[in-house]
């Protein structure tokens, strides 16, 4: 009797062990199984954040969302900023600059004004100039901070804000992350 | 000395000629309006008005002084705002519960029209004449407990009475655009299609460029231009031909 209840004490506790080490590996109701790749935050102090400046032309690496103004195309560069291009010819479009603008995701063009996120900012640049972007105007925490990446289906590190602010997502190879959406 | 004077008129309105025709750099004046974005676009600018779609709320920003914008109006709406679409006097924003349709006669205070939640819609629409184009991509957060991912037609000529005329399964749709009887959808890692919507309420697949992968895509006057993990790419399209590749722009590590 105490024998058989000692073995269902240690087969219960055995049981348990599988039950959460599977637990571990089954995906959340109606999402993917985890496959080994998730996204990890970009964190950025607030000062580095605020560094918006024109660079030289770059390779795209990540592009984004797309834009057109005339003749000029504006490519985003997920979480870094926007490469500029004279795309008169679409055949041969020219790139012209790469204005980093860290947080970036979405812009918007009107004249001159080029009205772009830059991470939790707001901010206005002129590119009347487009080889020497000017900052023109800078709304402060206009947008809300990023808890989670632009994506759906994905599994991600859960973001702590003591790291500084998120400007952006990057795929990498872990250990299954608590967060999903 | 009139002569004089009328000589020098026209040279000066010739060079001036001169130096616009043989300025052939892309040109950013001043007074031009504001430029086309993609559907994925949270950003749209519409007249004096600059619209941002955050993710519980739609805010306007007055930019009658473009260089220094001012908060004012926004809309309270359920978590999970996505896209925003401006056509002809109304504002199609699509949201992870459905997609939204507001009156923008007046830019700074956008009125909500109908809500369509028969769509549990995380992704991007697009619209053209009376119909809408949505593509929903399945996922928890979307579709609660279902996993299809879908292309909706729209109709919306009765802007408060939105009503579903067609659906298909797509793969796993993200941006999309509209132009004449072609749809452009970007399916991700599965390429971009072509369909036919010579009949808008029965899209046609006509060409899938499978190696395209595809994330944002905007028709702009017979060239196509698409972002994607693979890069960027501009086609030409005209209606009842396959594309053709003008220029890629590759991605690099």
């Amino acid at each position: 009797m105490k024998l058989s209840f000692i073995l269902l004490i240690i087969s219960l506790f055995v049981l348990m062990g599988c039950i959460s080490e599977v637990s571990d590996d089954v995906a959340p109701p109606g999402a993917p199984v985890f496959k080994g790749e998730g996204y990890r935050p970009v964190y950025l102090s607030i000062d580095e954040m605020r560094k918006v400046s024109t660079e030289a032309p770059q390779a795209l690496r990540r592009p984004g969302k797309i834009y057109v103004k005339g003749s000029y195309l504006f490519i985003n560069e997920q979480g870094k900023g926007v490469h500029l291009l004279n795309n008169a010819d679409p055949a041969a479009p020219q790139k012209i600059s790469f204005i980093k603008i860290p947080g970036n995701v979405d812009i918007a063009v009107k004249g001159n004004l080029m009205y772009a996120d830059n991470g939790r900012d707001f901010v206005v640049l002129n590119i009347a100039d487009p080889t020497n972007v000017r900052l023109v105007k800078r709304i402060e925490n206009a947008f809300p901070a990023q808890s989670y990446p632009p994506y759906l289906n994905a599994y991600f590190e859960c973001v702590d804000e003591t790291k500084g602010m998120v400007v952006g997502w990057e795929k990498v190879t872990m250990k299954r992350p608590k967060c999903f959406r | 000395m009139k002569k004089v004077l009328y000589a020098t008129f026209v040279a000066a309105i010739w060079s001036l000629v001169l130096a616009c025709s043989t300025d052939k750099s892309a040109d950013i004046s001043p007074n031009s309006q504001s430029g086309v974005g993609g559907s994925m676009a949270r950003f749209a600018i519409v007249g004096n008005a600059l619209y941002c779609v955050l993710p519980d709320k739609l805010q306007v920003y007055d930019i009658s002084a473009p260089d220094s914008p001012v908060a004012k109006n926004y809309v309270m709406l359920n978590v999970g705002l996505e896209t925003i679409f401006p056509y002809k006097d109304n504002l199609f924003i699509g949201a992870s519960d459905g997609m939204y349709i507001f009156d923008n006669r007046q830019p700074n205070s956008p009125l909500l029209l109908s809500r369509y939640t028969h769509v549990q819609s995380c992704d991007p629409v697009v619209v053209q004449e009376k119909y809408a184009y949505v593509t929903l991509r399945g996922g928890v957060n979307c579709r609660q407990f279902i996993s299809l991912s879908s292309l909706d037609v729209v109709d919306v000529s009765d802007l408060k009475n939105p009503r579903l005329v067609h659906t298909q399964p797509m793969e796993s749709p993200y941006g999309l655009g509209v132009d004449g009887t072609q749809l452009f959808v970007c399916e991700g890692d599965n390429g971009l299609k072509v369909f036919d919507i010579s009949k808008p309420e029965q899209p046609v697949l006509k060409e899938t460029l499978k190696d395209v992968k595809s994330f944002d895509v905007v028709p702009l006057s017979k060239t196509l231009l698409v972002t994607g993990d693979g890069g960027f790419y501009q086609y030409r399209y005209q209606k009842g031909e396959k594309l053709e590749l003008l220029s890629k722009i590759s991605i690099e590590p």
